[in-house]
C-alpha cells in the first residue's frame, strides 16, 4: 500500500515539475528587418513608399501653420488665404507667417539610410536598378532640403546617417550651412537624380525629368532670393554670416540653372489641349488623370483612407453632401484677369442686370474655369448669389458705399435663407449671409480642381480622389519664362507666356513686357495651387502687397421695385486686414531645436 | 530556476501541448484514486485499533453553526492534540480511564476548556471574540483568517456588494473599499465607462477565480454570482510578480452550500430601475440665440471698432420667431428622454450534500439609453455553473464554468460624444424638419441633425457583441504520507469573441425654399456600408501546486505553498467592409467596388507568462505572525535572456492583545484585538514596456501610390533599447488593526509607500533634431506614491434593532523622484517644468482677480491684461499679476489645484435592521478634486454654434444696438462676461468638484417565514433602492464625476471634450424569492 502512496506522490511531483510547454521567446509578427527590406524589390518599394509619403508636397491637405502636412479635412486653411488669393478662416497673415516648425530630419535620415544601405544589401540587383532607386532617393532628399531652404534659408546639411553614441554630442551639434550652399546642395542632388534615373517612371514616382522640373522650380527660387533678397532684407547676425541671404552676384547663375533645367523637359511634356472648349479644357486639366501636362502627381483613394475633401470644402454645402466652405476667391484675384468689372455705368450708378449670371459673360475661359461666378452651374444647381435686397436704389454706387451700414435704410440683409422680404428670399442659397462664413464672403467660389462630374452625394469629407498635380508643365514654362526674363531673354519669356495664354483662351501678348507681366501670368495660371504664398515671399514683395490690406467682394443685390440686379464692389464682410513683416521672409528656426543644439544660433533676423 | 532547466523541459514536452495537460491531470488523478482509496481506508482502520481510547468530535461556530477548520484541540497536561479538518471534525488520543480536560483554541475565538469524562462524540460550540476576525479572506493563491493577515488587504462580500444597484460591478464597489478609487465617467449603456485604481497606483491586475482577466470582465459579472472581492494593496500582491505593481483585485465566485441533507435553494431575484439623467445641459431658444449672436458680433473688436458690421440677424430674421412663422427648436427635448428603464433578472440554484455541492446562476440584464429613438441599449446574459465534488476522502474536484454574452446597440456612423456635442450646440433657429414637415429631416451643418443621427432608421446601427467563456477544472489531493500536505492542479481555458457590426446608411436631408415652396434634398452619408469586425482571444492557464497546512504542538501554525503557473494568450482578428446599394446590410449583398478586408495588426499577438510562486505563513499561537512569499516570474514580452524576474515579499504581525502582560494593562473586554503589522515587497509592471526591444520596421505603415496602386510603407522603429524592461515597485505598508468592546468598535489604519523605479524616460542628453532620431527610452525615472487609509466600524444590537456603521477615508499622492529632463529657457520655466521631487498632477493656472465693472475701471487699470487692454469691455475677467511684471501672460501661472482623480476619497455605510425591515445607505464622496470644463460648457457660441442656457446670465449692453466700445454705453451686469469675451481660465475655470453623495440607499422588508412556509417559500424580500440619490457639491451645472479636461497630453477620449453621456440616478424596486 505504502508503495502505491509513494508512487502517487512521485507522480504528483512529476506533474508539479511538469515541463513548461510554451516558449517565452515570441516575436511580434508585424516587424521586419533590414535584409528583408533592402534585398527584395517589394521591400525597397515599401521603403520608398514611406519616403514619398513624407515628401513635403503642398497638396490639398497642406496648410501653412498648425498641422502643416498632417492630414485634416479643413482644406480651406489654404495658404492663399494668408495673402490675398482668398479670404478665409485666417484672421491675418500672421496666422501662418511663422510656419509650423517644419524640421524633417527624421525623413532625411530615412533617405540617407537608404542611400547608405541599398548598395550593401542590394547586391542582387542590376546596377541600373540600384542607380534608378538611388536617383529617386537623391530626388527626395533634394525635395526635403528645398522645403527647408525656402522656409529657413541656411540649415545644416546632413549627408549621412549620424550615430550616437559612436559620434559625440559635440560632433552632432552641427552648425547651420550657408543659404547659398544649401541651394547648391539641392542643385547637386537633383543633378545626381537626373543622371541616375531613367527617362520614364511609374505614375507618382520621379524620373530624370521630374528631377529637372523640381530643379527649375528650386533654382528660380534661389535666383529670386539672391536678386530681390539683396534689396529687401532685415539685417542681423544670421545674414552677416550668410545663413540667410545669397549674394546678388549669384542670381544669374541660379536663373541660368533654372532655365537650363526647364529646357530639358521640352518635348517630353506638353500643355493639355484635349478639348476645344477652352473653359472646359482648362477645368479638365486638373481632373484628367491622363493629362500630358502632369509631371509629378500624388494619388488618393477611398479604400486606403487617403481621399481628401476638396469638393466638400471648396463649395458650400448647397452643392455637396457634407463639410463646408470657408475660403473664397478675392475680387482682387478676379481683377488680375479682368481689371475692374463693368458694374458701374459712366454716370456712377450701378449697372442693372437681368440676372446675376450676366456678370460672367465674355470673360477669359481660364478665369471661369478657375473661379465659379454667380449663376454658374455645378451638379445641376446654380450658384445662387445674393447679398440682400434693396427696396429701391437711387444714386451712385460710390455714394451708397460711403454710408455706414445703419444708414443704408433701403437695404435688407439676413443671416438665414428662410428670411423673406415681401415673399422674396433676402440672401441666396450660396451666399452672402450676415451670419458666419460657410457661404461665400466675396460672391465667388473656387472652381479649380473641383470635380464637377462627381455626384453631389459623393461630395462628402474624405471622399474626393482627384490627384494633386505637384508639378505640371505650365509651371515649368513659367519658371523658364521668369528665368529667361531675369536673364534678359525676353523673346523666350514671351514665347512661354503666350503658349500658356493661348491655352487659357487669353489674347496673346505683343506689346511691352515687364517682370510684372511674367509674374501676373504665373499668379493667374497657378492660382490656388499653393504657389502664391511662396512667390510673394521670394519676390520680396509681400511686405508691400500686404500692408494693412483689405480685400473686396462683388456683392449682388436685388432691387425689388425694379426687379433688376446690381453689383456693388464692397469690402468682404469680415473686413480683415492683412500685414506682412519683413522678418517673415524667413521663418524662425524652431525653438525646440535651438534648445537642443545651441550651434543653430544665430536665429534668423528679428526672431 | 534557470533557463536551461526550462529549455530541457520544453524539449521533453514539446509535443504534448498545453491542452493535453488537462487530460494528463485527469489521468493522474484517476490513477491516484484507484490506488489510494483503499489505502486511506486501511489507515483509518489501523489507527482505530492502535489507540487505547479516542475522542472524536466536531467544532462549530456558536453563532451560526458553521463548521470550523483548523481549530486546535488539545488534552491539558499532555502532548496529544489534533486540528479540526474541513468538516470541523477531530480525533484525539487520550490516556485511558482518567478524567481529562480538553482545551479548544482558535484565533479570534474564546479559548474553551471542556472537562471530559464520558465517551463518544463531542460537539464544541466555539464563541467568537470578534466576528470580523474570523472572516476568511481570499489572498493571493490562498486564504487567510482576518486575524492573522499581515498585509494590506480589504474585502467586501456579496451582501455588501449588492446593496448598491448598478450595471457595473466596479461602480458597486465605490466607497466600500478603502484605497480603491473609482470615478464613473458616464452611465452609457454597455460602455462600462469608469476609471479606477488602488491607492492611486494605476491599472490593477484583476484576477477572477485565480485567472487574470480584464477589468471589463469584472464589470460585466452578474453581482449575484460574486462571493467576495479582495483587493491586495501592498506587497501581498507580490505573488503576482511582474503584473502586480498596481495592486490586485481578487474576485471569488459563489460556490454551493454543503449540507448533510442535500437541501437546495432556488432563488429568483428581479430589480427594475428607472434611470434619470443628471445635469443634461439645455440650449437657448431661437430669439435668445439671435440676441447672443448679435451681441457677439458687436463685441468683435477687429471688425467693429471703427466701422460697424451689420448684425448677424436682422429684425426680419427675428420677426419670423416672434410672429410664430418659425418655431424655436428644442434639440435636447427632441433627441433625449428624461427617464429610461433598466432591469436585472437572476435565477440561481444553490445546494449540495456531503459529496457534492453546486451553485448555478443565470442572469439577464437590460439597460435602455436616453435617446428618444430607443436605438441605444444594452443587454447581457451571464451564466455560471460551479460544482465541487468530493471524489474520495482525499480527493476533491472543482469545476467552474461561466460566461457572458452581451450586445451594445447604438445608432450608426458616429461616436456617442458627437451626438451630445451636436445636440447641445445645434442652433435653435435650425428646424428639426424642413418647414416642420416630418417627412423632410432638415439639413444641418456637418449633416449633424441630432434627431436623425440618433435614429438607426436613418443612419444605420452599430452593434458591439462580446461572448466570453471560462472553464476551469481543479483537482485537489490530500497526500497521505505527510499530514497537511495537499497537491492541487488547475487548468483554465477561456476565450473572448468580439463580434461587431457597423451599418452606415445613406439618407436625405432637406432645405426648404420658402419663396418657391420647394424642398431641396441632398443624399448624405453615402455610400451605405456594412462593416463587420470579428476578433477573438484565447487564453489558457494552468497551475500545479503543493499546499501544506499543519499545526505543531498546538502552537505553531504553518502553511506553505509551492506553485508553478503558466499562461498563454493569443489574439487574432479581421474585418471586412462593403458598400451596399440594395437595402440588405450584409456582406454577401454588397457591391463589388471599394471593398475592404484586413485586420488590425495590433490585435494579433501572443504572450506567455510563467511563474513559480512560493509562500510560507507561520504564526505562533496566533500572536506572532510571519509571512514570506516570492514569485519568480517570466514574461514573453521581453528580450530573451532578460525575461525573468524575482519578486519577494515579507510581512509580519504582532497581536499584542494575545500577550498576557498586555492583557494585564488593558482588559480583553475593552481592547479585544490589537495587531501591529508591516509588509515589504517587490513587484513589477510590464504594462507599457512589452516588445520594445525589437528593432526593424513596422509593417504595414502608411504607404503611397506608385503607378496608381497603393504600396504599403515601412516605418522604422528607430533606435531601440534592447535592455528595456518592466518597472519595478517596492512597497512598504504599516498598519494597526484594533477591536474594542468585544467588536462593537473596530478599525484599522494603514500607511503605505510605494517606490517605483525604472519608469520609461529618454536621457537628457537630447540629440539635436538634425540627427533625425531620438534616443530610445530607458528605465530611468522613478516615483513614489504615499498614502494613508483609515477604517472605523461600529456595530451594535439593541434587542430587535441592530445597526452597523462603517466609515473609511483614504488619501494618496504620487511624487516623481528622479526625472530626466532638459533645462528650460528661463528660470521661471525651469521652476515650473521641474518635476524632480515634486508631486504629480499639479494644476497650473492664473489666479482669478475679478470682473471689470466699468470702463472707468478698465481705463485706470495699470496691468496689461494681454492685448494692451484695448479690447477689454466691462464684465471681462482679470487675473492677478502674480509675478508683478505689469503684464498678464503665461508667466503668471502658479500651482492652483490638483488634477485628475480625487486625492481624498471617503465612504460610509450605514446599515440597520429591525424585525423584517432592513436599511442600508452608502455615503460616498471625494475631496481635493478639481475639474475644468471645455468646449460648450466653457464657451457660449463656440465654433459659431449655439449656447447653453447658463450663459444667458452675462454682461450685455442695456440697449441692444449700443456701441460696445463706447465708454458711455450702459451695461447690465451678469455672471459671465459679454458674448465674445475671453473665456475663463485659471482659478476662475478650475472648479472645486468636492462632493458627497448618497450613492445608494436601500430599504427592504423580508416577509416573516411563517406566513410563507406553507407556500414552499423559504424567503421573500422586497425593497426599494436608489443609486446616486442625492449629490451635495459646490460645482454648478455638472455632475462632479462628469469628466473635464485632463492633464495636458492625456488621451482626448478620457473626457471627449466633456461631451460624455451623462451620469444617471436610478430608482429601483425589486424582490427576491427563495424556494
Amino acid at each position: 500500500m505504502k508503495n502505491k502512496i509513494y508512487i502517487s506522490i512521485i507522480t504528483i511531483l512529476a506533474v508539479l515539475l511538469q515541463p513548461s510547454c510554451k516558449d517565452l521567446n515570441i516575436d511580434p509578427l508585424n516587424v521586419i528587418q533590414d535584409k528583408d527590406v533592402f534585398a527584395t524589390e517589394a521591400g525597397v518599394k515599401g521603403y520608398l513608399a514611406t519616403i514619398y509619403r513624407a515628401l513635403p508636397i503642398e497638396d490639398f491637405y497642406y496648410r501653412q501653420e498648425g498641422s502643416g502636412f498632417n492630414r485634416q479635412w479643413e482644406h480651406f486653411y489654404h495658404p492663399g488665404a494668408l495673402c490675398g488669393e482668398l479670404v478665409g478662416p485666417y484672421g491675418s497673415t500672421y496666422d501662418g507667417a511663422g510656419g509650423f516648425g517644419y524640421w524633417p530630419y527624421g525623413d532625411i535620415r530615412t533617405v540617407n539610410y537608404f542611400i547608405g544601405n541599398l548598395p550593401v544589401y542590394g547586391t542582387g540587383f542590376s546596377k541600373e536598378q540600384v542607380d534608378a532607386w538611388l536617383g529617386e532617393a537623391y530626388f527626395c532628399r533634394a525635395y526635403f532640403y528645398f522645403a527647408l531652404a525656402k522656409r529657413y534659408g541656411g540649415i545644416p546639411i546632413i549627408r549621412k546617417v549620424q550615430h550616437y553614441p559612436e559620434q559625440s554630442l559635440e560632433e552632432l551639434q552641427v552648425h547651420r550651412d550657408k543659404e547659398v550652399d544649401v541651394w547648391n546642395f539641392i542643385s547637386d542632388d537633383l543633378d545626381s537624380a537626373y543622371n541616375k534615373m531613367p527617362a520614364a517612371s511609374e505614375r507618382g514616382r520621379a524620373n530624370r525629368y521630374v528631377a529637372a522640373a523640381l530643379k527649375s522650380r528650386a533654382m528660380v527660387y534661389a535666383g529670386s532670393i539672391a536678386k530681390y533678397g539683396s534689396e529687401n532684407f532685415v539685417a542681423g547676425a544670421a545674414r552677416d554670416q550668410g545663413y540667410v541671404g545669397i549674394p546678388a552676384a549669384a542670381a544669374a547663375g541660379f536663373f541660368q540653372r533654372a532655365w537650363d533645367a526647364a529646357k530639358l523637359l521640352e518635348g517630353h511634356y506638353s500643355l493639355y489641349r484635349k478639348k476645344t472648349d477652352k473653359e472646359l479644357n482648362y477645368a479638365d486639366l486638373f481632373l484628367d488623370k491622363e493629362s500630358t501636362e502632369n509631371i509629378l502627381v500624388r494619388d488618393y483613394s477611398l479604400t486606403t483612407g487617403t481621399a481628401h475633401s476638396w469638393d466638400a470644402t471648396m463649395t458650400c454645402r448647397f452643392m455637396t453632401a457634407d463639410g463646408l466652405s470657408r475660403a473664397y476667391p478675392t475680387l482682387e484675384l478676379v481683377e488680375r484677369f479682368t481689371g475692374l468689372l463693368p458694374v458701374v455705368n459712366a454716370d456712377g450708378t450701378p449697372r442693372r442686370f437681368d440676372n446675376t449670371s450676366q456678370l460672367a459673360q465674355g470673360l477669359e475661359p481660364r478665369l471661369l474655369a478657375t473661379i465659379y461666378f454667380p449663376g454658374a452651374t455645378l451638379r445641376g444647381k446654380q450658384f445662387d448669389m445674393q447679398r440682400g435686397i434693396y427696396e429701391h436704389f437711387a444714386g451712385t454706387a460710390a455714394d451708397e458705399l460711403g454710408q455706414n451700414p445703419p444708414n443704408r435704410q433701403f437695404r435688407h440683409l439676413a443671416g438665414k435663407t428662410e428670411t423673406l422680404f415681401n415673399g422674396m428670399r433676402i440672401i441666396g442659397f450660396t451666399g452672402i449671409s450676415t451670419d458666419g462664413d460657410d457661404l461665400s464672403r466675396t460672391g465667388f467660389y473656387i472652381r479649380k480642381y473641383v470635380d464637377y462630374n462627381r455626384a453631389q452625394s459623393q461630395c462628402g469629407l474624405y471622399m474626393s480622389t482627384q490627384s494633386w498635380i505637384d508639378m505640371r508643365y505650365a509651371e515649368v514654362l513659367l519658371n523658364r519664362a521668369e528665368a529667361a526674363f531675369e536673364l534678359n531673354n525676353i523673346v523666350d519669356a514671351r514665347n512661354m507666356i503666350n503658349d500658356i495664354r493661348d491655352r487659357a483662351g487669353a489674347p496673346l501678348l505683343t506689346g511691352t513686357f515687364t517682370i510684372d507681366t511674367v509674374r501676373n501670368e504665373r499668379c493667374k495660371e497657378l492660382a490656388f495651387e499653393k504657389q502664391y504664398w511662396w512667390d510673394l515671399r521670394r519676390w520680396r514683395i509681400a511686405d508691400r502687397l500686404l500692408d494693412n490690406t483689405k480685400y473686396h467682394a462683388m456683392m449682388p443685390y436685388y432691387i425689388a421695385d425694379e426687379q433688376k440686379y446690381i453689383f456693388l464692389r464692397e469690402f468682404e464682410p469680415f473686413q480683415r486686414s492683412y500685414n506682412f513683416e519683413k522678418k517673415y521672409y524667413y521663418e524662425p528656426i524652431p525653438g525646440g531645436e535651438l534648445g537642443k543644439n545651441p550651434n543653430l544660433y544665430p536665429n534668423n533676423p528679428n526672431h | 530556476m534557470k533557463r536551461p532547466t526550462f529549455d530541457a523541459c520544453v524539449h521533453v514536452m514539446k509535443n504534448t501541448g498545453g491542452k493535453s495537460l488537462l487530460l494528463q491531470l485527469l489521468f493522474i488523478g484517476a490513477l491516484i484514486l484507484s490506488g489510494v482509496e483503499k489505502g486511506a481506508a486501511q489507515k483509518r482502520d489501523d489507527a482505530g485499533q492502535a489507540l487505547p481510547k479516542t475522542i472524536t468530535g466536531q467544532v462549530v461556530d456558536s453563532a451560526n453553526g458553521n463548521v470550523l477548520e483548523g481549530v486546535t484541540i488539545g488534552v491539558a497536561g499532555t502532548q496529544s492534540g489534533a486540528i479540526s479538518d474541513r468538516e470541523g471534525r477531530f480525533t484525539v488520543k487520550v490516556p485511558d480511564g482518567k478524567p481529562i480536560s480538553l482545551y479548544v483554541r482558535l484565533v479570534g475565538y474564546r479559548e474553551l476548556r471542556i472537562p471530559y469524562s464520558g465517551s463518544g462524540n463531542v460537539v464544541v460550540r466555539l464563541p467568537a471574540t470578534t466576528a470580523g476576525l474570523n472572516q476568511v479572506i481570499v489572498t493571493g493563491y490562498g486564504t487567510q483568517r482576518k486575524a492573522t493577515v499581515t498585509g494590506a488587504v480589504s474585502v467586501i462580500r456579496a451582501s455588501e456588494l449588492v446593496v448598491t444597484k448598478n450595471e457595473n460591478v466596479i461602480n458597486m464597489m465605490t466607497g466600500k473599499l478603502p484605497g480603491l478609487r473609482v470615478v464613473q465617467k458616464s452611465s452609457e449603456p454597455g460602455a462600462y465607462d469608469n476609471v479606477f485604481d488602488i491607492r492611486g497606483m494605476g491599472n490593477p491586475l484583476v484576477v477572477i477565480d485565480g485567472v487574470p482577466r480584464s477589468s471589463g470582465d469584472l464589470s460585466r459579472m452578474d453581482p449575484n454570482e460574486i462571493e467576495s472581492i479582495s483587493i491586495l494593496k501592498d506587497a501581498a500582491a507580490a505573488v503576482y510578480g511582474v503584473r502586480a505593481a498596481n495592486g490586485v483585485i481578487l474576485v471569488t465566485s459563489k460556490k454551493g452550500t454543503r449540507s448533510l441533507t442535500g437541501k437546495f435553494d432556488i432563488t429568483y431575484a428581479v430589480n427594475q430601475s428607472w434611470q434619470q439623467f443628471l445635469n443634461v445641459p439645455q440650449g437657448v431658444d431661437a430669439l435668445q440665440y439671435m440676441m447672443l449672436k448679435n451681441e457677439k458680433q458687436k463685441r468683435d473688436f477687429g471688425n467693429n471698432f471703427y466701422n460697424q458690421m451689420p448684425p448677424s440677424f436682422s429684425d426680419a430674421d427675428m420677426e419670423l420667431y416672434r410672429n410664430g412663422t418659425l418655431k424655436s427648436s428644442d434639440w435636447v427635448g427632441a433627441t433625449m428622454k428624461e427617464f429610461a428603464p433598466e432591469i436585472q433578472h437572476t435565477l440561481s440554484v444553490n445546494g449540495g450534500n456531503d459529496k457534492a455541492n453546486y451553485f448555478f446562476n443565470l442572469g439577464y440584464f437590460n439597460q435602455d439609453g436616453l435617446f428618444r429613438s430607443g436605438d441605444m441599449n444594452y443587454d447581457r446574459w451571464n451564466f455560471r455553473s460551479n460544482i465541487n465534488a468530493k471524489i474520495t476522502d482525499r480527493m476533491r474536484a472543482q469545476l467552474l464554468l461561466s460566461g457572458y454574452t452581451d450586445t451594445k446597440n447604438q445608432p450608426g456612423g458616429r461616436g456617442i460624444w458627437e451626438m451630445f456635442k451636436y445636440t447641445w450646440n445645434q442652433l435653435p433657429t435650425d428646424q428639426i424638419y424642413a418647414n416642420n414637415n416630418p417627412q423632410y429631416p432638415h439639413l444641418m451643418p456637418d449633416n449633424a441633425n441630432p434627431v436623425i443621427m440618433t435614429n438607426a432608421g436613418y443612419v444605420g446601427s452599430q452593434a458591439f457583441k462580446n461572448k466570453n467563456f471560462q472553464g476551469q477544472l481543479a483537482l485537489e489531493y490530500d497526500i497521505p504520507a505527510i499530514e497537511g500536505l495537499m497537491a492541487r492542479g488547475m487548468y483554465n481555458y477561456g476565450f473572448n469573441i468580439v463580434d461587431n457590426t457597423l451599418v452606415k446608411k445613406s439618407y436625405s436631408l432637406f432645405e426648404y425654399d420658402r419663396q418657391n415652396d420647394k424642398y431641396i434634398g441632398t443624399l448624405v452619408n453615402a455610400p451605405s456600408t456594412v462593416n463587420r469586425t470579428y476578433g477573438n482571444n484565447t487564453s489558457t492557464l494552468y497551475q500545479l501546486s503543493l499546499n501544506y497546512t499543519r499545526k505543531f504542538a498546538g502552537r505553531h501554525n504553518v502553511t506553505g505553498l509551492v506553485l508553478y503557473e503558466e499562461s498563454h494568450a493569443t489574439a487574432d482578428n479581421f474585418y471586412a467592409q462593403r458598400e451596399f446599394s440594395l437595402g440588405l446590410p450584409y456582406l454577401f449583398a454588397g457591391d463589388a467596388g471599394n471593398q475592404l478586408g484586413s485586420m488590425d495588426g495590433n490585435g494579433l499577438w501572443e504572450t506567455v507568462n510563467k511563474g513559480i510562486v512560493g509562500k510560507v505563513n507561520y504564526d505562533f499561537k496566533g500572536k506572532y505572525l510571519l509571512d514570506f512569499s516570492f514569485r519568480y516570474d517570466g514574461s514573453s514580452k521581453f528580450k530573451p535572456g532578460a525575461q525573468w524576474g524575482f519578486f519577494p515579499a515579507i510581512s509580519g504581525g504582532w497581536r499584542l492583545t494575545e500577550e498576557p502582560f498586555f492583557q494585564r494593562f488593558v482588559s480583553p473586554n475593552i481592547l479585544s484585538n490589537l495587531k501591529l503589522r508591516a509588509s515589504y515587497g517587490r513587484t513589477g509592471d510590464d504594462g507599457a514596456t512589452g516588445f520594445q526591444y525589437i528593432s526593424g520596421y513596422n509593417y504595414p505603415s502608411p504607404g503611397y501610390f506608385f503607378g496608381g496602386n497603393y504600396v504599403n510603407g515601412m516605418a522604422s522603429r528607430g533606435v531601440v533599447n534592447p535592455d528595456l524592461t518592466w518597472y519595478t515597485a517596492k512597497t512598504l505598508n504599516m498598519g494597526i488593526d484594533f477591536d474594542l468592546l468585544k467588536g462593537m468598535i473596530g478599525g484599522s489604519v494603514d500607511y503605505f509607500i510605494r517606490n517605483r523605479d525604472g519608469l520609461l524616460a529618454t536621457r537628457t542628453t537630447t540629440l539635436p533634431g538634425t540627427v533625425g532620431t531620438n534616443l530610445p527610452q530607458e528605465n530611468l525615472n522613478s516615483d513614489r506614491t504615499r498614502g494613508i487609509e483609515i477604517v472605523l466600524t461600529h456595530r451594535n444590537t439593541i434587542r430587535d434593532f441592530s445597526y452597523n456603521i462603517s466609515a473609511n477615508v483614504a488619501s494618496t499622492r504620487t511624487m516623481l523622484r528622479v526625472v530626466q529632463q532638459t533645462k528650460a529657457g528661463n528660470s521661471y520655466e525651469n521652476w515650473k517644468n521641474s518635476q524632480q521631487n515634486r508631486y504629480t498632477n499639479i494644476w497650473w493656472g492664473k489666479q482669478y482677480g475679478g470682473q471689470f465693472s466699468s470702463y472707468d475701471q478698465i481705463y485706470h487699470y495699470n496691468v496689461n491684461t494681454g492685448g494692451g487692454n484695448q479690447n477689454v469691455v466691462p464684465g471681462d475677467y482679470y487675473y492677478q499679476d502674480w509675478n508683478n511684471d505689469g503684464v498678464i501672460d503665461g508667466k503668471d501661472e502658479s500651482p492652483i489645484a490638483v488634477r485628475d482623480l480625487p486625492l481624498i476619497n471617503f465612504g460610509m455605510t450605514l446599515g440597520a435592521a429591525w424585525k423584517g425591515v432592513d436599511f442600508n445607505m452608502l455615503l460616498q464622496g471625494a475631496t481635493d478634486f478639481y475639474v475644468q470644463y471645455a468646449e460648450q460648457m466653457a464657451e457660449p457660441l463656440m465654433y459659431g454654434r449655439s449656447a447653453l442656457t447658463q450663459f444667458l446670465d452675462r454682461w450685455h449692453t442695456a440697449d441692444p444696438n449700443a456701441d460696445v466700445f463706447d465708454p458711455n454705453t450702459q451695461w447690465v451686469p451678469g455672471k459671465y462676461p459679454a458674448m465674445g469675451s475671453p473665456v475663463a481660465e485659471g482659478t476662475k475655470a478650475v472648479q472645486d468638484a468636492s462632493y458627497l453623495r448618497i450613492k445608494s440607499l436601500e430599504i427592504g422588508y423580508t416577509i416573516p417565514k411563517k406566513l410563507l412556509s406553507h407556500m414552499g417559500i423559504s424567503n421573500l424580500r422586497a425593497y426599494v433602492n436608489s443609486y446616486n440619490l442625492a449629490t451635495f457639491t459646490g460645482l454648478k451645472n455638472s455632475d462632479p464625476e462628469h469628466p473635464g479636461t485632463v492633464a495636458n497630453g492625456a488621451d482626448w477620449n478620457y473626457s471627449q471634450g466633456g461631451y460624455k453621456y451623462p451620469m444617471n440616478r436610478t430608482f429601483s424596486v425589486g424582490a427576491s424569492v427563495t424556494f
